[in-house]
């Protein structure tokens, strides 16, 4: 399964890297921002996409909606994984169509559990 | 002189007569407010000069806010460096010391096969050497038995050490968290200054230099309310919403529209209810 990571932070990309490779997957491809993975969704073969909320250019709610918008892609589950713990926030994220949501910061356990949930329902 | 003219002429006198009376209430009060003006104009020069230094220093602030975040990131990913280092050479020594177990495991083995080998070498009129065989074999089995013992504390001190690089690099999720935290105080401090900005145009202050804006980001969001929380309190609200939304999959949501008002609960999850068979 391929991983595309989206965060405009260097350390959280890294961070999300490391978790997933500690819980058995290696196919990783990152982005900086919303529109940097929308590049990479037409070049690389990806299966599941975990993206932040707050980035520049494109944030992770505009990709999860332009994600959604696009046939080719639609189906793709999204997590996101965001400082945004409000529940209205959730809500938001919901309402454009995110599988699910995590609040950071995060460890590798609620990460897995996420997205063996999203896993199970696809 | 008619006595009409008279009274007319007397009335314009009382009305004369107060407004002296008035003007000479009126005069220190008016004589007060000279001073007070004298006095606060300097103070509002001053203000409005301290205005324009403050104004003219919140470019330089909000650039060396900027500098804390990227030069945190460079830190982070120094330590995030050094983390992947101990935990590759912990995958080494986990892998050494899985061999090193076997190994003992062997030794323990041929022992034995040596053993079985003597006493059916020597046979029975051996037995004294071969009692001494077999407690210099059962010594060594005490021998490994403590290495395995020490073995097995080394293993538990090693997964410390991998549980506490993995707590480490939780940690340094602060780093974003406080990114958020400072484009939120650099995008409050645009404001005021565009604010201040504009009314030190007003006050054309003179002598003063033209102040330099803030470089301002490209288009982008950040998260005021960013908090370091590692209660998991946030993450369990995100759950609850999620529950209760009835969400988890991507057909179920494009089903659903969800009503922005937080306060509607009780609406929506009777809303959610009705698709969440699954």
């Amino acid at each position: 399964m391929k991983f595309l990571v989206v965060d405009d932070s260097q350390t959280m990309r890294r961070i999300v890297y490391n978790a997933l490779k500690g819980i058995g997957y290696d196919d990783i491809v990152e982005a900086e921002d919303g529109k940097d993975a929308v590049a990479k969704l037409y070049v690389e073969n990806v299966d599941f996409i975990i993206t932040d909320w707050n980035m520049p250019n494109m944030s992770g709610l505009e990709l999860t909606k332009s994600v959604r918008a696009t046939d080719q892609f639609s189906n793709l589950p999204i997590l996101m994984v965001t400082t945004r713990g409000m529940k209205e926030d959730v809500m938001e994220a919901l309402h454009a169509k995110v599988n699910n949501y995590i609040v950071k910061p995060f460890t590798p356990q609620v990460l897995k559990e996420k997205i063996d949930q999203i896993l199970k329902t696809l | 002189m008619e006595s009409k003219n008279l009274s007319g002429i007397l009335d314009k006198i009382n009305e004369l007569r107060a407004l002296f009376i008035f003007g000479q209430r009126v005069i220190p009060f008016l004589e007060e407010l000279f001073y007070f003006v004298n006095d606060i104009v300097p103070v509002l020069e001053e203000m409005n000069l301290s205005i324009y230094e403050s104004t003219r220093r919140m470019p330089k602030a909000s650039s060396q806010l900027k500098q804390v975040t990227e030069e945190t990131e460079v830190a982070t990913t120094e330590i995030l460096d050094s983390l992947d280092g101990v935990l590759s050479k912990l995958d080494g020594i986990d892998a050494h010391f899985d061999t090193a177990l076997s190994d003992l495991n062997n030794i323990e083995n041929l022992d034995d096969k040596i053993y079985d080998l003597m006493r059916s070498g020597l046979g029975a009129n051996n037995t004294a050497v071969l009692t001494e065989i077999n407690a210099l074999r059962e010594r060594k089995r005490s021998h490994l038995s403590a290495l395995r013992s020490n073995a097995s504390g080394l293993d538990e001190s090693l997964k410390e050490i991998r549980r506490s690089s993995n707590d480490i690099m939780i940690s340094l999720q602060v780093q974003d968290i406080t990114a958020q935290q400072i484009a939120s105080v650099n995008h409050l401090i645009q404001s005021i200054q565009e604010r201040l900005s504009s009314l030190i145009d007003r006050f054309k202050i003179s002598g003063a230099e033209l102040i330099e804006e803030i470089e301002r980001p490209g288009e982008t969001t950040f998260d005021p309310f960013a908090v370091y929380d590692r209660s998991g309190k946030r993450q369990r609200t995100a759950d609850e919403v999620i529950r209760n939304e009835g969400s988890g999959s991507v057909t179920r949501a494009s089903q659903t529209e969800v009503p922005t008002d937080p306060a509607a609960q009780d609406e929506i999850d009777r809303l959610f209810r009705k698709g969440n068979g699954t």
